[in-house]
Parts: structure tokens; C-alpha cells; sequence
């Protein structure tokens, strides 16, 4: 039996649990408040243009468009499976597969925020170039790292998600408690990154 | 009688002896800068706006000034009266009941009603009315009433320009000054500044106003001379723009309405005929041809943004 | 609670160096901070200098330091120097010894926890500030030298065309790492007071400068990520060439240089209360603990901390009345501004009414807690002219901002840290510091420090606008020149007043007579603890009946204090743990 875990519907939350809760959140709301202020310089940025996207910038291609409304797509399917993998207590093989499926959503998506990025490159639409493929990149890129980040942390969780399904020898308590902690905390995240890119989604695609 | 006992006189006479110590060893600084008269207020008073500001000022020093003295006073009473005795108690009051927070809450407020309250009225008024009440485009159409001059702030000079006599600026008689600001007395001034390069501030201590000029935007300021405020003075550039940043003055000349008329027609004659002369040598050599020499790269805005 | 206690470590690197103990990490910080402090301190020395004696080198230090500008200070150094100094006594002297340095110490002390929430994030943070540290040290050494903006980096004057080299860009990486670290601190401030107060310990039964460093790193959490959002900005422009900061007119498709100036007070004028609060705390306990009488109106006074937390978000604009802002917002951010005095007036209200009819002991914390209300109440009453927009348009970017600044921000932050390590000294490294030396250092440091920083207020208000090296361009600064060098000669002996600060501070370290458990009678939870404080704090976890400022209480016979975690059917009697 595990003394904690982190579903506060079953069992009572281990005060660590709680912590590392509250934690979470305050460091996304702090977090949070690095994008705001990049939507925020893009508002300013945005509406101090004449017109917008400026007229020397050719419209972004069809393909690109394409990608990123399948780059919505899979966010959220990654966050649904996310929710599946840790519905319940995590002490089933289930979990190690439904995080398998987000962290593939996540590669497929940096994939094709790459491959958008090497579709606007080779008409030549760069960085430097100009205030709006500034930002272009800028939201983009900031947020793809987020997701790589996003991947790296859950390679982080995985040897915890495997002892807590039985697989290998079984955690002490306190290792379990320190597992599921760490295995929440990173899933809160990705919840924030697929809310972030939604954000980012819809200010840069549709504004 | 020796109300402070935690500062001995022996340390008195060593913090003395410092500041001896200090005097004698950088002392000669203080006498050398004796050379020009202290001056503790702002530079004369030359726009018919300045008051607002003096006055403003005045006011509040004294408000604050009674709120800081009683606040000094309490302190160094309290320090005194209320020191501690052997055996003594202090009184046991929290300050905690509602009555309590009512009043400080209702202090607190009619300090606010009090010292802010006018502050704010005046400030506003003084605002709204004068500071930022810019001259209308009806107003300034001609040089007339309201003199334009649009000016190019640089690392680490002013430029300015005027219209000329034909009142159109990037034209040919376009008078144009590096350093050298001048306007005619009692006429309101329209200025509408930007920069070159980095952020500047526009800064007439004597007029008590500033306005930044922030390259890519024009904003704008204005002000009016007193009636004998004939005389020479200087622009300072009030934002960190640079190391040199100490050195971009420019001299600001308030001219009598003589004064002005000869200068400005004489300028523009000059500007006029540099234009025709240059015009000549580009028709020689339209090889050296150069971009409209007759602009900054911005029209006089009639109505700017703000 | 928690009962989870992992072993001491032993060996000096885990002790010492990457301790996950929260008093270590409070002293690495304050020990850093101090540094910091007195780096900065030089600068300023060096930048009065240079004002008020022109053309002659600063004794000793001027031959060392500019050896190839005959010692004397060039103009582009003094640039640097003096933009060095805003950024190292914001964010590596107050920040390390106020947040970093008594955050840490105090906040598992004064609630009863054992250590912070996350000990390691705590460590990072530390590791995270050093990191910055490196890069803003390393920015003196790199070619064409550390930036010079300005602490503020105004863009065009910020970006590569006119500050060439990597040293604003590192100033840049520090600041994105002191970010980084605050964000750190201030997850785990807050995460530790919501969750590990003691059992009985309400949210008003928190000793006022918990309630203070609290709101310190809710500020913190929410407005330092927009500097980190703008310092990301301002990298890619220099590195990247990306258009956020520059300006059409210089020939580029351009972006907006006032953006910057809009991030960075939305984040800077939360920091002013980031710095100043959670010195209010302090001295809002110092001053009851002095006068051996409750803290008047204690509810009042942490609701206004957090009236004042909620408005400092709401008034940066007052920043910028001179850059063309328009009128409308312009005057809803004066009046937003002006009403800060309300909760403003209520401290100073509570606090005199906290030691009228006191039984003050003018101990060393309480002297400068006392010249924290002088010299603040100074301060604050000249940001009504800056505050106001019709004086703010001849007043701004003048020493009168200068002076005003100082008087809050600097001077009374100062005095906050002094009375914080003369106040927790005895119980952060188990000595007392001298008393007699601390009173002389505060009369040696208020009187010439108030001379500083109104003798700015007065040139300002003459006219003397700010980062002038030399007043001799301007005919009518020259005037100014005398008072300049009598606000020189009283800053050089403040500084000359610090050297009994360190010399008290090394010899009470190493000499000091060993302080007992409760040297001043005080009633919070850390003065029931051995000094120091054994590893793990409390052996058992106190139960807190009384609130943190009872002194008086005529229910107790035979001594004036009562410590919270006392026993209120035998009051007085110290408890098992009290001595």
C-alpha cells in the first residue's frame, strides 16, 4: 500500500504531494507571466503596425497553416492521454503507455513546428528580417522549446512510472510518494505547455 | 545635560576628527568651487507656465513639511520620553479593535483628502489647462501665432528646424540650426521632437518642462515666453544618451521680436540661397546629385497621435 | 506535519558549500549580499568623486583601477560605473541580503518549520544567483567593457549599435539568472508559509515580517518573469538581430523602443516594493519588540502590505509621464499612484502609535529601525512631487529622482538590512555584535546619509539633471557645483562609517561574546531555539498560542514578553524549551 497518492479523491495526499502541488502552480503562474509578456510586446508590437502582417511579408503558406492546426490537434490529444495515464493510481503498466502516447504527440509536434520553420526558411522569411517574423519565430520557438523540454522531463519520470507499475523491485514508500510527485508535477506541466500553445496558436495564427 | 548616552562626547571628537581628516585631505575641492554664487532654487522663471510649477512646488514642500516635522518630532519625543525604565511597563493596548483600524483607515484618508487632494487638482488642472494643452491646428497654420520648429535630437546635439518664410517646411528656406535654439519672446513655441538615434529628453529647465524624443515617434511640447524673458539660455538633454551624454547642451536664445525678424529673414536668405547655389552645382554634376536635401525624413504632423 | 528528517550531513561541501540547510543558504546569500554592498558602496564613492572633484584621481583606488586614464575616471567608465552600481545594489546587494539572505533565515524560524518546503530548489537558487554573479562580474572583463545604459537599458542605447561587445549582453544573462533565482526563492517562500506554519499559527498570527518577505516573493513570482520576458527580448535584438526594440527611424523595419521601457517598470515598480517590504516587516517587528509593546493595529498594517502589494502593480506608468504617453493614462496612473499614500500614512500611523508609551530600549536594531522612519518618511514624501504629473515634468530624470530613490529604496532598505543583522546576528552565528560600536555606526551613517541624499533632493530641484560626470557644460549648473561637493563629502564619510560596520561585523564573528538563547526577550518562535539553531530547528514542533507581539501583557507577572509557543494556562514560564 502506498501511504500517498495523487488522486485526492482515493486517499489523502501526502503533505509532500500537497507541496509540491502548490509549487507547481506557482511556478506556473510565474512561468505564465513570461508568456504573457510576449503576448503583451506582440499586442504592442501588433498594433502600432499600420498593417498587419506587414505588406512585404507574403502570406504563410497553406502547408504551414496545416501544421499547426495539426500541432492544436495533437496538443490536445497528448493533454487527453495525459489525463487517461494518471486518471487513476499509477500502479498499472497503463500509465507507462498512455505517457508513451503523449511524449509521441510531443515528437511529432517539434517535428512538424520544424519542419514549419524549414517550409518558411526556404522562401528566405528569417529572424532578422522584420518585426513580425520576429515575433513569428520568437513565440513559436520559445514555446517549441517547452515542449522539448516537456519530452526530456517525462525520459525523467520514466524509471519512477515503471517501479510504481510493478515493474522491477518494488519502491519503498517514501520512494513511491517521491515517484508520483515527480510524475504529477511534470504532467502539470504539460498541461501548461498545451495551454501555452493554444495561447500561442491563436495569437499568431489568427491576429 | 546628556539626554543621547549612547554617543559619547570622545567619539563625538573622533567622528570630528574625521571629518577634519576628510576636510584636510580633499578639502581644497570645496574651497576651489567657490567661484560662482550657491543657487539652491530652479533657474529663472522665463515661460508664462513656470509658476504653476514653482508654486506646485512650494505648496507641497510646506504640506509635507508640517507632516514631516510632527512625524520627527513624535520619533524624537518618543526616543526620549519613552525610554526604558527599570521596572516599567509598556502599555498594553494592540490597537486591534475596529474602532482602531476605522480611525487609522480614516487618517490615512484625510491625509490623502488633504495633501494628495490638492496635489492632484492642481496637478491636474495645471496639466489639462497649460502643460500639455497644446496649441490647435487652427491656431498654426502660420508662424504667426504659434511658431513650429521641429527638432532632431542626436547623439550628442540638437538639431532644429524652421519653416522659413513660406511656412512649409522641406522646402528650400527652411532654416536650419545645430546647438542653436531660438524663438521669439511671448510667442507660443510648438515643438515637435524626434530623435536620430537613441532615446533623448528635451529638457528647458527654465520653461519646467521635458519631453522625451524617442526615435521612430514624434511627440511634441510647447511653451511660451514671458514678456522679458529676452535672454540667453540653455536646452539640457535630461535621458542617459551615451557617455557623452553630459555635454549635449544646446544654447536656447529668447529673442526680442527686432532681434527676431532680422535673424529669422536673414536666415532664411541664407538657406535660400545655399539651396540655389547647391542646386547650380548638382545641375553641373548630377553625378554628386544628393537625396531631398530639405528633409529629415518626417512631415510637420498637424495632428500628431497624442 | 512532516516528519521527515534527513540526517546532518558531515563533510564540508554538503555542509558548507551546496548545503541544502536553510540557514547556510541565508548566510551564503547575506555574505554575498554584503560583498555586493560594499563593490557597489566603492562605486558610488568613485561616482561622487568624479562630480564634485574633476580632473583629480580617487586617493589609492583611481591609480589601481585606471591606471591608463592617469586614474582618473573617463566618462564612458563612468557610465558603467554608475550603471553598475544601480544594478548591483538592486539585484546583488538588497535582493541577496533582505529575499535571499533574512527570507531565508527567517521564514522556517518565525513559522516553526524545520526548513523551507523544497530545500533543493533553495539550494538552486543559490547556485542559479552565484551563476549570475559570474556573468556580471565577467562583464567588467569583456571587450569594450560592461554595459553602460543605464540600469534601466534603455533600447536604442541598449542595443549593439551603440553598445558594441558582449557586456550588456552578459548583463543581460545576469539578470535573466537572477530572475531565475527569485523565481526559485519565491516558489519556495510562499509554498513554505501557505503549508508549514506551525500548528495554531494562523495567517495573523505571523510575525509581520514573514507577512512582509511574503508578499516580497508574491511580487516576486509575478513580475520578475516580465523582466525575464523582456531581457529574452532584448538578447535575441542583440544576438539574433531580431526587430522587438529598434526603432524605424534608424533605417530597420523597426519595432518600438518604448515597449521596453513599458516591460520594464511594469516589472521595476513592483520591484521597488519587492526591496522595501520586506524591510517593512522587520522594522514593523522591531519596533514592538524595542518597545516592549504589541504592534499597534497589527491587522491594519499587514492589510495595507497587502493594499500596497496589489497597487504597486497598477502604477508603473508614473515612469514614464515624459515620453509622450497620453494625457488620459497618464493622469489614471497619477491618481493610482497618489493613493499609495493611503496604506503608506497607516504604517507610518502604526508604527508611531507602536512606540508611543512604549518602553523603548534603544538597542542597535531599534536605532535603525527608527532611522528606517525617518529616512523613509523622507523618501516617501518626495515621491509626491514625482508622483504628480506637473511637477514630474521638470523633476523627472533630475537628482531629485535620484535623491527620492535613495531615500526609499536605498536608504531605508540600508537601514532595514543593518537592523536585520544586528537584530539576527546573535541568533545566525551564536555571538552578539557590540552595541556600543552599532550605535556609533548608526549616528555616523544617518546623519551624513540623510545630508546625501536631500542634498540631491535640493540640486535636483535646482535643476541638475542625472548621470553627469561633470556640471561644467552647463551655464546654469555651475552654481551647483559647491553643493555637489559638500553631497560628496558627506556621502565619502558614510562610507568611511561603514568600516566600523565591518569591523564589528568580523570581530562579534570571531570574538563576540557567546549570545544566549533570547538575548533580547523577544517572543517569536526563533528565539526559543539554541543560538545558532541546531540542524532541523526544532526538535519537536511547536504549538503556537500567542501572537507575535506580546509584550505587556499584564497577564504575565514577572517578565513583559510572551513567547508564542508558551502555554497559555501557565503564561510566562517559558515552556521546555525557553530559557
Amino acid at each position: 500500500m502506498i501511504a500517498g497518492t495523487v488522486d485526492s479523491k482515493r486517499v489523502a495526499l501526502a503533505p509532500r504531494a500537497i507541496d509540491a502541488r502548490i509549487g507547481m502552480m506557482l511556478f506556473l503562474a510565474s512561468w505564465g507571466m513570461v508568456f504573457l509578456t510576449l503576448f503583451f510586446s506582440y499586442a504592442v508590437l501588433r498594433f502600432q503596425a499600420p498593417v498587419w502582417p506587414p505588406a512585404d511579408v507574403p502570406p504563410l503558406p497553406t502547408n504551414v497553416k496545416i501544421f499547426a492546426w495539426t500541432n492544436t490537434i495533437l496538443m490536445i490529444v497528448s493533454s487527453v492521454f495525459l489525463k487517461n495515464a494518471f486518471g487513476r493510481r499509477l500502479n498499472s503498466p497503463r500509465s507507462i503507455v498512455f505517457v508513451g502516447a503523449t511524449m509521441l504527440c510531443g515528437l511529432v509536434f517539434l517535428f512538424l513546428q520544424i519542419e514549419t520553420w524549414l517550409e518558411l526558411w526556404r522562401p528566405g522569411m528569417y529572424m532578422s528580417d522584420g518585426t513580425y517574423q520576429s515575433l513569428f519565430y520568437l513565440l513559436t520557438g520559445f514555446h517549441a522549446l517547452h515542449v522539448a523540454a516537456g519530452l526530456l522531463l517525462f525520459i525523467w519520470t520514466l524509471p519512477g512510472l515503471r517501479a510504481l507499475a510493478g515493474i522491477g523491485p518494488r519502491p519503498t514508500a517514501d520512494r513511491a510518494i517521491h515517484y508520483e510527485v515527480r510524475a504529477y508535477s511534470v504532467s502539470m506541466f504539460w498541461h501548461f505547455v498545451d495551454v501555452a500553445w493554444l495561447a500561442t496558436f491563436a495569437v499568431v495564427y489568427f491576429t | 545635560m546628556r539626554l543621547l548616552k549612547f554617543a559619547p562626547p570622545a567619539y563625538l571628537t573622533k567622528y570630528a576628527a574625521w571629518l577634519t581628516g576628510i576636510y584636510l585631505a580633499f578639502g581644497h575641492g570645496i574651497v576651489s568651487a567657490e567661484q560662482v554664487p550657491a543657487r539652491y532654487t530652479p533657474p529663472t522663471d522665463i515661460s508664462v507656465d513656470g509658476h504653476l510649477f514653482d508654486s506646485l512646488f512650494i505648496l507641497v514642500t510646506w504640506m509635507i513639511l508640517g507632516l514631516f516635522v510632527a512625524m520627527t518630532a513624535i520619533l524624537i519625543y518618543s526616543m526620549i520620553a519613552f525610554r526604558q525604565k527599570p521596572g516599567k511597563r509598556a502599555v498594553y493596548e494592540k490597537g486591534d479593535s475596529k474602532k482602531d483600524a476605522v480611525k487609522s483607515v480614516a487618517f490615512a484618508i484625510a491625509i490623502f483628502l488633504g495633501v494628495d487632494g490638492p496635489l492632484l487638482g492642481f496637478s491636474h488642472r495645471d496639466v489639462i489647462d497649460n502643460f500639455w494643452n497644446f496649441p490647435n491646428t487652427k491656431e498654426i497654420d502660420n508662424d504667426k501665432d504659434v511658431l513650429r520648429v521641429e527638432v532632431l535630437a542626436q547623439q550628442w546635439a540638437w538639431n532644429f528646424r524652421y519653416a522659413g518664410k513660406d511656412g512649409k517646411f522641406n522646402t528650400a528656406d527652411d532654416i536650419v540650426t545645430l546647438n542653436d535654439f531660438r524663438v521669439p519672446v511671448g510667442r507660443k513655441v510648438l515643438l515637435q521632437l524626434t530623435s536620430k538615434d537613441v532615446i533623448h529628453s528635451m529638457f528647458l529647465p527654465n520653461c519646467r518642462i521635458k519631453r522625451d524624443a524617442n526615435p521612430g515617434e514624434i511627440t511634441r511640447m510647447w511653451f511660451q515666453t514671458k514678456n522679458d524673458a529676452v535672454g540667453d539660455y540653455q536646452i539640457a538633454c535630461a535621458q542617459m544618451c551615451g557617455y557623452a551624454h553630459y555635454l549635449m547642451q544646446g544654447s536656447f536664445k529668447v529673442l526680442s521680436e527686432q532681434q527676431w525678424t532680422d535673424w529669422y529673414g536673414e536666415s532664411a536668405r541664407i538657406s535660400e540661397n545655399w539651396a540655389t547655389a547647391q542646386n547650380e552645382f548638382e545641375g553641373k554634376h548630377a553625378e554628386l546629385k544628393a537625396r531631398n536635401n530639405y528633409s529629415w525624413g518626417w512631415e510637420w504632423k498637424s495632428q500628431p497621435p497624442q | 506535519m512532516d516528519d521527515h528528517i534527513h540526517p546532518e550531513p558531515t563533510s564540508f561541501i554538503s555542509k558548507y558549500i551546496f548545503s541544502h540547510d536553510h540557514k547556510v543558504i541565508a548566510k551564503q546569500f547575506i555574505f554575498l549580499g554584503l560583498f555586493g554592498l560594499l563593490f557597489g558602496g566603492v562605486m558610488a564613492m568613485i561616482i561622487r568623486w568624479t562630480i564634485a572633484y574633476p580632473g583629480e584621481p580617487f586617493p589609492v583606488l583611481g591609480k589601481l583601477l585606471f591606471s591608463d586614464t592617469n586614474g582618473l575616471l573617463s566618462n564612458d567608465r563612468y557610465a558603467m560605473f554608475f550603471t553598475m552600481h544601480g544594478t548591483i545594489m538592486i539585484f546583488f546587494a538588497i535582493t541577496p541580503i533582505l529575499i535571499g539572505g533574512f527570507g531565508n533565515f527567517t521564514i522556517p524560524l518565525m513559522i516553526g518549520a524545520r526548513d523551507m518546503a523544497f530545500p533543493t530548489l533553495n539550494m538552486l537558487s543559490f547556485w542559479a544567483y552565484f551563476v549570475s554573479v559570474l556573468f556580471l562580474a565577467g562583464s567588467f572583463f569583456v571587450p569594450g567593457g560592461a554595459s553602460a545604459g543605464g540600469w534601466v537599458a534603455y533600447p536604442p542605447l541598449a542595443s549593439t549599435q551603440f553598445q558594441a561587445g558582449w557586456g550588456h549582453t552578459f548583463w543581460l544573462f545576469a539578470i535573466y539568472f537572477v530572475g531565475a533565482s527569485s523565481t526559485m526563492g519565491a516558489i519556495n517562500y510562499i509554498t513554505t508559509v501557505i503549508r508549514l506554519r506551525a500548528p495554531g499559527m494562523g495567517w495573523f498570527d505571523m510575525p509581520l515580517t514573514i507577512w512582509g518577505l511574503w508578499l516580497t516573493a508574491v511580487l516576486n513570482a509575478l513580475f520578475l518573469p516580465v523582466l525575464t520576458g523582456g531581457a529574452i527580448l532584448m538578447i535575441l535584438d542583440r544576438v539574433a538581430g531580431t526587430h522587438f526594440y529598434t526603432a524605424a527611424s534608424l533605417g530597420q523595419k523597426g519595432g518600438d523602443p518604448i515597449l521596453w521601457q513599458h516591460l520594464f517598470w511594469i516589472f521595476g515598480h513592483p520591484e521597488v516594493y519587492i526591496l522595501i517590504l520586506p524591510a517593512w516587516g522587520i522594522v514593523s517587528d522591531l519596533l514592538s519588540f524595542f518597545s516592549r509593546k504589541p504592534a499597534f493595529g497589527y491587522r491594519v498594517t499587514a492589510c495595507a502590505m497587502i493594499a500596497i502589494t496589489i497597487l504597486s502593480a497598477l502604477v508603473y506608468g508614473h515612469h514614464m509621464f515624459t515620453t509622450g504617453m497620453s494625457p488620459m493614462l497618464s493622469e489614471s496612473f497619477q491618481i493610482l499612484t497618489m493613493i499609495i499614500s493611503i496604506p503608506a500614512a497607516i504604517f507610518f500611523e502604526n508604527w508611531l502609535h507602536t512606540i508611543w508609551h512604549g518602553q523603548i530600549r534603544l538597542a542597535t536594531p531599534m536605532l535603525f529601525s527608527l532611522g528606517l522612519v525617518f529616512v523613509f518618511g523622507l523618501g516617501g514624501l518626495s515621491g509626491l512631487y514625482l508622483g504628480s504629473i506637473a511637477t514630474d515634468l521638470y523633476l523627472h530624470d533630475t537628482y531629485f529622482v535620484v535623491g527620492h530613490f535613495h531615500l526609499t529604496m536605498a536608504a531605508a532598505v540600508l537601514f532595514g538590512s543593518f537592523a536585520a543583522i544586528y537584530f539576527w546576528f546573535p541568533k545566525m552565528f551564536g555571538r552578539m555584535m557590540n552595541d556600543t560600536l552599532g550605535k556609533i555606526h548608526f549616528w555616523l551613517s544617518v546623519v551624513p546619509l540623510t545630508a546625501v541624499f536631500v542634498g540631491m533632493l535640493i540640486v535636483g530641484y535646482a535643476g541638475h539633471h542625472r548621470r553627469t560626470p561633470s556640471l561644467q557644460a552647463y551655464e546654469y549648473l555651475k552654481p551647483l557645483q559647491q553643493m555637489n561637493v559638500w553631497i560628496t563629502v558627506a556621502a565619502l564619510s558614510l562610507g568611511a562609517a561603514q568600516v566600523l560596520f565591518i569591523i564589528n561585523f568580523f570581530m562579534s564573528l570571531f570574538a563576540g561574546p557567546k549570545a544566549p538563547n533570547n538575548p533580547w526577550g523577544v517572543g517569536t518562535l526563533e528565539w526559543m531555539l539554541p543560538s545558532p539553531p541546531k540542524y532541523y530547528n526544532f526538535e519537536k514542533i511547536p504549538n503556537i498560542y500567542y501572537g507575535p507581539h506580546e509584550y505587556g501583557n499584564p497577564s504575565v507577572k514577572d517578565r513583559d514578553w510572551v513567547g508564542q509557543w508558551e502555554d497559555p494556562k501557565n503564561p510566562g514560564s517559558g515552556g521546555p524549551n525557553a530559557h
